[in-house]
Formats: structure tokens, C-alpha cells, sequence
């Protein structure tokens, strides 16, 4: 969908905001320039009564007086509930952009959230969605009411005085057309200094967080050094780019007052005129009132264009931050095209000649044969980085083969409905994933109707219930990814996660480091009541802890280069037997 | 005390000049609504008693030329301005970059990186504009409203307490529309931020989600936060709608009252003209657009000084850590006594818990020495002392024999080369990154020292080689090619003392002990070495084992097998029985 269509569609949701909005902004718009006419027939008839010396007003006068407080009131009314429906009108289509991105992340696949920065993302979902809405909200003000207040303006100028119409007609552009010929030729200072100012700040991110290593290595000098000239840059493009930027306002006003000045002349002469032979110049006889209306209505007519050239900034950047978010919203769900389900225990689990790649022209795994039986535990080992989660990432079907198949019970997952698949397995990841809440929302996070017996219970098998306990408010102390716990005791959290739902097949991906020696224990000890009798896929960095597996998958640099158990491996003498004796160095 | 807006002290001239010529053209503004008057009293008056249309044409180019005349004038304003406000910014950035530079770490860490970071841009960002408007707006605003009351007394003194009544109200009604909406803005970004934070909660464990097939669940939190944010913003939009309307309401009803009331003073009384009475409307008008002005200069200011409270705190900031700019280490024979510990502790603040305390040990010139220990136990507070990063708060540290706390501070860090944790590589080339461990480093010197750092291969194989470009955080560089550069660019620094902080965790095994080989050869190198893991620091001349804070026992491995605690179970948990305990 292209990405104007796409608002269309949130907009066209709401047709009685639109109407409704509509019609306010008629009725306080004309009532508004109405206003102005008025006062100039009240000021008449001041004229006229003390030209003629009856020096008594004529209710005509009282009546225009009223006339005016009526609109005013209308006015009052009316621009409040304009205003107001606008911007409900606008909050609620932004409300739906929104949830829509956010439900879009989570139907598209895997590797669209991988390969995406997640600052980018968070992002469009924040801060797209907020221009949208200011472009919006001035969008619709300048369509409605810029529009509306040009029209009435212009009918009813004419209809008073077609000359001096056709003076502040031909005069007002003339603001719009300078400042929009001076922001275009001002535009690359605007664009070099957003620029600098991006470069700059990823400078000063960079050396503010690593500030240790600059300290270390003396290099305060230099970064300052660095800095200043970056900032120097900045200050020649940032001085050019004000200075432009503040123009727009005085070259308006000289427009204005240049208009004010010659609709008065004009005016003026055109009531000398009309003094003289009542009516010279069909229609366009002129009063003192006419002055004071025209000089108003003058004002009137230009601020609809004084208003576009900044409103046009706003609506640009809603309209690229529309573009980003409609790219999100044309992103494919992801393909959930199995029926099956799958209800009892698993009982086999075969890779067929996998061969799978991130990219199309690298593969990462070729060829993959593995055969595995209910209640074997698997492990997967190997330098860092060398792709071990490319197995879970294919078991779980956050990504398919390339080719080859991968079969439960011999029934190809892609024959399996995603979400039967996955309630199959627990997961618990080196990457901890804590969200803020509390510790209890945490844990019951895969079974929402979890009794407190059962979540105890859970909590206790994972060896997480004692701080958990000691934490000030227990279970409903309030916890995020970054304040709370530690490293070691996230985990334990998330173990208590997966203990909870007690799926048929694990996967476990130890912890690397960071977590002192008792927590690490804890968590050995809880991995091990989750796996017992079940099938079971344990990423391991330390050999000590797979010794005993019915399979070994040994990887590096993303492919599995050996498999067996641990005694046949070693006995072949390759690269395993290297990693091992590496690993346990001077030991054995 | 130092206040950030103390550097337009640089920009006086500016700031008499810009503001006068702002005045100015609001003078000549003021003055055009009397021309109009006295084109429509006596100007048309003329042209039609006497047929003379210069009283009418003749202030109309004056007007004009005042139009043009306000523009030049507005002009030379904003130029100064703009010198002004971005030389401000400029003089700030760099005053508060270079107060960051030199912080102590202790500082860094006790006010937060990620609000540095938002003080030398957002902060900063603030303050300039706030410099641009004092010489632009303040005084235009204020001038024009003082000016139009001037104005109305001078024509007539009892019409203008209609003025007065005006100006008093519309600045009672935006006080309050200001200061409600000033206090919404905090309790509306707290939605907005529980947003953020449940956007980047749910992307960052989109594959828990998934794999408890609960992406329904988070769309519905999404969905009941992004409703509580609407609720707010209705309340929030409520009070801004009002604000047109109201200020048209009293100024339009204003308007009305100086006509009803000077229909009777022209009519009867003969002390005001109609022309005059255009003026005072004009006048009225202008101040409406001035005080709707007003209104967003005051969004302008507080945000200004909010950022001023934040950023002259951090420039007013007390170096707690002294140069003594005392002298340069000198060299040493290997064996010697290098770096001594007696009965340090350091805690952040004074009545906080220590977070080591009495520390006792040395390290001798040439030694290799391990240090391990938990999460919390105190490793990188010790590298951080040794460093003098901090300064201990009690006992004494002893370089070289000497006090610490003597040496000059760059002459000590030139001494000690660092490799991080986290390798960090910066913007730039791979060889722009080698030379900060030395300027003068030769290409030859960077090809040893990736030799040694096992870095050689990779980087042979880069089309660039040493101009390689490193994108931002080394992103194009994976864990294990970026600690293998931070520890070449260390070794190029041919330092007293290598660091290795934990430094060597993505690299596989085989690699990590070519490296160490590297290392352990070079015989005058003392070589410290922080680790989780034993097998990094079984061949270490001896081991510092951390406990708590404090130094549990020190050896070399056999030794600690045997007589240490803490040491047996972090060996045993690593060595020891699998998972499976059947």
C-alpha cells in the first residue's frame, strides 16, 4: 500500500470527526471574518451620525455592536470544539498507527526484528507516529481553516470592495512566494547542520562512554581536540542556518505592513472619491469602517499563507516519517502456513539434509543429518560467535531451511501450526529477558492462570523463591532489564518461567560469565530438574557440563564440523579434542 | 560559581546592538497605526475639500518605508542574534565537553553517562535557542504590549483602561493554560516513556514472546498503555483548545467596548476622531498577536532553565581527583617492587559501604598476576585504583615505591595500558585506533603488535588492511576481532603494566592461548589479568582472589587449590560434575 493511501485508510475510520470538524471550522471561521465587518459598519455609522449632527446613534449601531458579540461567542464555541475534535480526531488515528506497528513487530518474522536496529524501531513506533500526528494536527488546521478563512475572506472582500480585494489578492503571495524561494536556497544549511549535529553526537557518545579507556590512554587532549573542531564546523553552518531560519518572520511582517500601507492609501483615495460623486467606480465606494475592515481582512487573508511555511517542515517530515512506518506496515507477516497440531510427547526429531544461510549466498549450515529420540539431550558446542542458536533459531522456526527438511514425528514443522510448535518447547536463553514489571508478571509470563501453590513451587525448583522472598515487596516488587536482579538471578527468573509451563522439549543456553560461582551452581542444578526425562538441547560453554550427552554438535564459524559423543570425539583427535585440552589447559 | 549563561559575557555587542535594533522596528510598527489615523482624518479630508492627496500618499510611503526601514533593522537583529546564540553554543559545548573529559570516573559514574550525554546535546540545544529569543523576542513582545498601552493613554486615557484590562486578563488566562500544560508535559512523557520501554522490552525478547506464543498478550499492554496516553492528551488537548478562542473572546469583546465607548467622546464630546479610533483597534490587535507570542517564549524558557539547572551543576562539579603534577615514573628492574596495596578501601561516598576494603598485596615488576573473582567482589574497582581512576579513601597505594597519589596523572596512564571488557574500538581506521596507544607508533610496531595479539590473519585479509574503516563501536567487527585490536592497540603503548580486563572472553580457546603465550613471553611486561574463568589464569606467577570486597587469599594455582575456599569452589564449579548428576 503506498503510504498516502495507507493514512487514508486510518482516516476515513473516523467520518464524523471529519464532518463534524468540518462544519466548526465553516461556521467559526466565517463568523471570525465576519467579525471585521462589523466593527468597520459600527464605525460608519459613528461617521454618519456625527457628519449629519443628530448626534443620536441609530440603533443600527446597537445592532452591529450585538451583532459582533454574537459571532464572537460563536466564534468562542466553535474554534474550541474545532480545535478540540482535531486533535481527538488526530490522537485517535495515531493510537491506531501505533497499535498497528506494534502488532506488525510482532507478526513479522524473526529476522526482520534480527536484522533491524531495535533503537530504529522503537523509534518509528514513538517518535514516526508523533510527527504523523503533528503533521496532522496542522495539516488538518491549514486544509480547514486556512482554506475556509481564504474563501470568505475573498468572497466577502469582493463583495465589499472588488479593488481593494484585488490589492490584497495580488499583494499577500508575495510573502509566501520570498520565504519559499529563501528555504529553498537555505535548505543545505539546514541539512549541514543536521549533519554535524548527528556526527557530533555519535563523537561524544562514543568518547563519554568509554571514557575509562580514553582517561588510560591520555587521549583526553585529542578528543577535546576533535570535538572543538567538529563544533567549530558546526558553528560556521549552524550560524548560516539560524540566521536564515530567522528571516522568515520579518520578511512576512515587511509584507504585511507593505500591504497594510498601500490598502490604506488606496482606501483612502477611494473614499475621497466617494465623498466627491457618490458612486465613481461601480461598487467600490469606500468608508472610514471600509478602511479598518480591509486592513483587518488584509491580515486575515495572508495568515493562512504565513502559516504554510511552517506547517510545510511539519508536513514533510510526517510525510517521511509516514513513508518509515508505512515500510513497516507492508513488511509480510510472517508464514504460519502449518494445520497441524501437535498434542502428545514428541517422540522423534529429524533433520534431513538442512542446509540454511542468514543470507542467500552463505550458508551456514549444509547438509545437516540428525536423528533425535525422546528423552536424549543434545549439546552444541563451540568457539563464541560460531552460530550455535542457529539450531534454535530453526527449531523453533524463527527461521526455516534454505533446504532440507526438519521433521517432528515425522511431520514437517512447516506442516505444524507455529504456535502448536513452539508451546512444545521451553526456552531459557543467555540473554535473559526480564520486562518491566513485576516479579511475579515475569514469571507467570507463559501461564497467566498459574495458582500461587504452583508458582511457589516453580519458584522453588529454580532456586529463585529465597531472594525472591527477600526482595522488598516479594513477589510484586517491581523489576526491568536493568534495575532489580542480577545477571544470575534473571536467569534463575526465567528458568522459573519455563518451569512453570513444563513444555516437552528443552532448550538451554548457558550463561557465559559475569554470574559468580554459587548462582551459577543454582542455575546448574535448576537446569538439570528441567531436563530430567525430557528431551533437551543445552548450548554449553563449558565441557565439563556435556560430557555426559547423547550427542555432541560440534560448531565453528557457523557450521557443525563434528558430531558424536564425547569419548568418540575424542578419540578422533580433531578439532574437539583441541577445544577440550585447550580448555582444560594444564589440567588433564 | 560558573553559570552557563555566564559565556554571553563574549557577546556583549550583540547583545546591546540586536535588541536595540529590535526596538526600533517596533518603534517604527507603533507608528504606522498614527499614520493611518491621520490619513483617514485628514488626509481624506483633503483629497476631498481641497483636492490635495499628498496628506494621504505621503504618510502611506512613509508607512511603507517604515516597513522596510523595520525590516533592515530586524535584520541586523537576527544576524547578531544568530552570532550570538550559536557562538554561545559553541563556547558552552565545548567548556562542558572538556568538564566531562576531565571528570573523574567516580563523578562519571555517580551522575551517569546517558546524562552527560543528553546535557551536551539536548541541554546545550536549549540554552542556545534560549539565547537566540532574549535577543529576538524577549524584548519585542513585551515592548509591543507596553507600547500599544503607551499608545492608547496618549489617545485617550479613559479608553485605555480598557487596554489595561485586556493585557491584565489574556496574561492571567495564559498563566494558567501555561502552567497547567507545564505540569501535564511531565506526567505525559511518563506515558510516553512506559511506551518506549514496553516497545523495547517486547523487541528485545521477541523470541520469548514467540516461543510462549504470547504476542497477543503484549499487543493488548501496548494497546491498554497507548489508551491510558490518549485519556491524557484529551485532558491535555482540552485545555490547549481553549486558548485561541479565549484570547479572540476578550480581545474582539475589548474591541467592542472601545467602540461602543468612543461612539459617544467622537459623536458628543469631539475629543476623539474615527481615525483615531481605527488606531486604538489596530493596537489591540497587535497586542493579541504579541501576547500569543508571549505564551511560546515562556515553553521556551522553563525548558531553558530546567536544561541551565542540569547543565551548571555538571560545570560547577568539584574535581574530586587532584593532579599533583608531580613526577614521571621512573624505570625499574624486573623482580622490583612495582605496585603495593597496604589496607586500601574505597567507597563512592563518605558513610557508604566500602566497596573493597583492606587491601594488602604487591606486585612485583615482570609478574604476571590473576585476579578472580564473583560479580560485585571488587576486580574492577582495584583496576580502577591502580589506575587512580578513584582515589582510595583509606590506607595507602605505593607505585613504584612512591606514593600515587605523586605522579602526574598523565605520566601514570601512560605507564598502565587498559584492554576493557567490552573491547571498544572508536570511529575511524584500524590504524587511527592502533596510534592512540602511540602517536608515533611505525607500521612496523602495528604489525608486531598484531602479531602478537593474534589480530595478524584477519586484518591481513581486509582489502584496506591497516586503513580499514571502523564504523561506529566497531559494529563491522565481530566480539572476538574487536578484543584482539584493543589488546594490539595496548600492547603498542610498550607500557610498564598491561591490563587485561576480562578481555579475552570471545575468543575460543585455542586463540586465547596463543595470546597468552604472546604475552607471558614478554619477560619485562607486567601483565594483570582479570577472569572468570580458572583456566585464564592457571600459568599466572600468582592469583589474587577476590571476596566480597575484600582479598580472600593470594598464590599460584596449586597453591590456592589448597589453602583457598573461594578459589576450590570457583574451580570445582567450573572442573567439576556435569549437569547430570545420575
Amino acid at each position: 500500500m503506498k503510504p498516502i493511501s495507507r493514512l487514508f485508510s486510518y482516516i476515513k475510520k473516523y467520518p464524523f470527526f471529519l464532518i463534524s470538524s468540518l462544519i466548526c471550522a465553516l461556521i467559526f471561521v466565517t463568523s471570525m471574518c465576519l467579525t471585521p465587518l462589523l466593527f468597520g459598519k459600527a464605525i460608519d455609522e459613528i461617521t454618519f451620525t456625527f457628519k449629519t449632527s443628530i448626534l443620536i446613534l441609530n440603533d443600527r449601531f446597537y445592532f452591529y455592536l450585538i451583532f459582533a458579540g454574537i459571532l464572537i461567542v460563536l466564534v468562542l464555541i466553535f474554534e474550541f470544539l474545532f480545535e478540540y475534535l482535531n486533535s481527538l480526531f488526530v490522537e485517535k488515528v495515531t493510537k491506531d498507527i501505533k497499535d498497528d506497528v506494534f502488532k506488525k513487530l510482532h507478526e513479522v518474522s524473526i529476522s526482520y526484528i534480527d536484522s533491524n536496529y531495535h533503537g530504529d524501531l522503537v523509534s518509528r513506533v514513538i517518535n514516526d507516529t508523533d510527527n504523523i500526528n503533528i503533521a496532522l494536527v496542522s495539516g488538518f488546521r491549514q486544509l480547514y481553516q486556512g482554506i475556509i478563512q481564504i474563501l470568505v475572506t475573498f468572497v466577502v472582500m469582493f463583495v465589499l470592495n472588488w479593488i481593494l480585494g484585488i490589492v490584497v489578492v495580488v499583494l499577500t503571495p508575495f510573502g509566501f512566494f520570498i520565504t519559499y524561494s529563501l528555504a529553498h536556497k537555505t535548505n543545505k544549511y539546514f541539512k549541514g547542520q543536521a549533519k554535524i549535529v548527528g556526527e557530533m553526537g555519535a563523537i561524544a557518545l562514543e568518547d563519554i562512554n568509554n571514557i575509562d579507556l580514553i582517561k588510560s590512554f591520555n587521549y583526553e587532549d585529542d578528543a577535546l581536540e576533535n570535538f572543538k573542531s567538529q563544533n567549530d564546523e558546526l558553528y560556521k553552518v549552524g550560524q548560516k542556518a539560524q540566521f536564515s531560519g530567522s528571516l522568515t518572520n520579518p520578511i512576512t511582517r515587511l509584507v504585511n505592513n507593505s500591504t497594510y500601507a498601500i490598502v490604506g492609501m488606496v482606501a483612502a483615495l477611494l473614499c475621497a472619491f466617494t465623498f466627491k460623486d457618490g458612486n465613481i467606480l461601480l461598487g467600490a465606494s469606500c468608508t472610514v469602517g471600509t478602511i479598518l475592515t480591509f486592513i483587518q481582512f488584509s491580515n486575515q487573508f495572508a495568515k493562512p499563507f504565513n502559516e504554510i511555511s511552517s506547517c510545510v517542515p511539519e508536513i514533510q517530515t510526517g510525510l517521511s516519517s509516514l513513508k518509515r512506518i508505512n515500510d513497516v506496515l507492508n513488511e509480510e507477516k510472517d508464514v504460519n502456513e502449518g494445520k497441524e497440531k501437535v498434542e502428545n510427547v514428541i517422540k522423534t526429531i529429524d533433520f534431513e539434509h538442512v542446509d540454511f544461510g542468514y543470507t542467500k549466498d552463505k550458508l551456514v549450515i549444509k547438509g545437516l543429518n540428525l536423528e533425535v529420540k525422546e528423552g536424549q539431550k543434545i549439546a552444541i558446542v563451540g568457539p563464541t560467535g560460531c552460530g550455535k542458536t542457529t539450531i534454535i533459531n530453526l527449531l523453533l522456526r524463527f527461521y526455516d531451511p534454505t533446504n532440507g527438511q526438519i521433521k517432528f514425528d515425522n511431520l514437517d514443522t512447516k506442516d505444524i501450526l507455529k504456535e502448536s510448535l513452539r508451546k512444545s518447547f521451553g526456552m531459557v536463553l543467555q540473554d535473559t529477558w526480564i520486562f518491566s514489571g513485576t516479579v511475579r508478571e515475569n514469571i507467570i509470563y507463559g501461564k497467566k492462570d498459574a495458582s500461587e501453590e504452583e508458582i511457589i513451587e516453580a519458584t522453588k525448583k529454580a532456586n529463585c523463591y529465597d531472594f525472591i522472598m527477600r526482595l522488598p515487596n516479594g513477589f510484586d516488587t517491581y523489576i526491568d532489564d536493568y534495575s532489580g536482579l542480577s545477571v544470575g538471578q534473571k536467569q534463575l527468573v526465567s528458568i522459573a518461567r519455563v518451569m512453570l509451563v513444563n513444555p516437552k522439549i528443552m532448550i538451554l543456553d548457558e550463561a557465559t560469565s559475569n554470574i559468580d560461582t554459587r548462582t551459577e551452581m543454582k542455575i546448574s542444578a535448576a537446569f538439570n530438574i528441567l531436563m530430567k526425562g525430557k528431551t533437551a538441547f543445552v548450548i554449553a560453554h563449558r565441557l565439563s557440563t556435556i560430557v555426559n550427552s547423547d550427542l555432541i554438535l560440534v560448531m565453528k564459524d557457523g557450521k557443525i564440523i563434528e558430531k558424536g559423543k564425547h569419548k568418540d570425539l575424542l578419540s578422533k583427535k580433531g578439532f574437539y579434542y583441541e577445544f577440550y585440552n585447550a580448555q582444560y589447559a594444564k589440567i588433564n | 560559581m560558573a553559570s552557563s549563561y555566564s559565556y554571553i559575557k563574549y557577546f556583549k555587542k550583540e547583545f546591546i546592538l540586536g535588541p536595540t535594533f529590535k526596538m526600533l522596528e517596533v518603534f517604527f510598527e507603533l507608528l504606522m497605526p498614527f499614520l493611518m489615523s491621520y490619513i483617514i482624518d485628514q488626509g481624506i479630508d483633503a483629497a476631498n475639500n481641497y483636492g490635495d492627496y499628498t496628506k494621504i500618499v505621503v504618510p502611506g510611503i512613509i508607512i511603507f518605508a517604515l516597513a522596510v526601514l523595520g525590516l533592515c533593522s530586524t535584520l541586523v537583529c537576527q544576524h547578531f542574534a544568530s552570532i550570538a546564540s550559536q557562538g554561545f553554543g559553541t563556547r558552552l559545548r565545548n567548556a562542558l565537553f572538556k568538564k566531562i573529559m576531565n571528570m573523574s570516573l567516580r563523578n562519571v559514574e555517580l551522575i551517569g553517562k546517558g546524562n552527560l550525554n543528553t546535557a551536551l546535546s539536548n541541554d546545550v540545544n536549549r540554552l542556545q535557542v534560549s539565547v537566540a529569543m532574549m535577543i529576538r523576542l524577549v524584548l519585542r513582545a513585551p515592548t509591543i504590549v507596553i507600547g500599544s498601552l503607551i499608545c492608547a493613554f496618549i489617545i485617550d486615557w479613559q479608553v485605555a483602561f480598557i487596554f489595561l484590562g485586556v493585557v491584565v486578563l489574556i496574561s492571567i488566562i495564559l498563566f494558567i493554560i501555561l502552567y497547567y500544560s507545564s505540569k501535564k508535559v511531565i506526567s505525559v512523557q511518563k506515558k510516553v516513556d512506559s511506551l518506549v520501554t514496553l516497545t523495547n522490552d517486547s523487541l528485545n525478547g521477541m523470541r520469548v514472546i514467540k516461543a510462549f506464543n504470547n504476542e497477543e498478550v503484549e499487543v493488548k499492554k501496548f494497546k491498554n498503555k497507548t489508551q491510558d496516553y490518549f485519556n491524557e492528551m484529551k485532558i491535555v488537548n482540552f485545555v490547549n483548545a481553549l486558548t485561541n478562542p479565549l484570547t479572540f473572546l476578550i480581545i474582539n469583546v475589548a474591541i467592542c467596548l472601545v467602540v461602543y465607548f468612543s461612539s459617544s467622546q467622537i459623536i458628543n464630546e469631539h475629543t476623539l476622531s474615527t481615525g483615531q479610533l481605527t488606531s486604538l483597534i489596530q493596537y489591540l490587535n497587535q497586542c493579541f498577536v504579541a501576547l500569543i507570542a508571549v505564551s511560546n517564549l515562556v515553553i521556551i524558557f522553563t525548558r531553558a532553565f530546567a536544561s541551565k539547572k542540569r547543565v551548571d551543576i555538571l560545570l560547577n562539579l568539584e574535581e574530586d581527583l587532584k593532579n599533583n603534577l608531580g613526577f614521571a615514573p621512573f624505570s625499574i628492574k624486573n623482580g622490583e617492587n612495582l605496585i603495593e596495596f597496604n589496607n586500601v578501601s574505597f567507597h563512592y561516598n563518605k558513610g557508604e559501604n566500602n566497596v573493597v576494603k583492606n587491601l594488602n598485596f604487591i606486585i612485583n615488576k615482570g609478574e604476571k598476576v590473576g585476579v578472580i573473582g564473583g560479580t560485585g567482589s571488587g576486580k574492577t574497582t582495584l583496576i580502577k585504583l591502580i589506575e587512580r581512576f578513584f582515589d582510595r579513601s583509606e590506607g595507602d597505594i605505593l607505585y613504584k615505591g612512591k606514593d600515587i597519589k605523586d605522579y602526574d596523572l598523565n605520566a601514570l596512564h601512560e605507564e598502565i595500558s587498559l584492554v576493557n571488557q567490552k573491547a571498544v574500538l572508536f570511529k575511524g581506521t584500524i590504524k587511527s585506533n592502533l596510534l592512540m596507544g602511540r602517536k608515533e607508533a611505525s607500521e612496523e610496531e602495528m604489525v608486531r603488535a598484531l602479531k602478537e595479539a593474534c589480530a595478524f590473519d584477519f586484518v591481513k585479509k581486509l582489502p584496506e588492511f591497516l586503513d580499514y574503516e571502523i564504523e561506529e563501536g566497531g559494529k563491522n567487527l565481530s566480539g572476538g576481532q574487536r578484543q584482539r585490536l584493543s589488546i594490539a592497540r595496548a600492547l603498542i603503548k610498550n607500557s610498564e603494566i598491561l591490563i587485561l580486563d576480562d578481555s579475552t572472553s570471545a575468543l575460543d580457546y585455542l586463540t586465547e592461548k596463543e595470546l597468552k603465550t604472546n604475552i607471558f613471553n614478554k619477560k619485562d611486561l607486567t601483565t594483570i589479568i582479570i577472569a572468570q574463568r580458572v583456566s585464564s589464569l592457571i600459568n599466572c606467577d600468582k592469583i589474587i582472589v577476590m571476596y566480597h570486597g575484600e582479598v580472600e587469599n593470594i598464590g599460584t594455582h596449586e597453591e590456592l587449590l589448597k589453602k583457598s575456599k573461594v578459589y576450590k569452589e570457583i574451580y570445582d564449579s567450573q572442573y567439576g560434575d556435569s549437569y547430570e548428576t545420575n
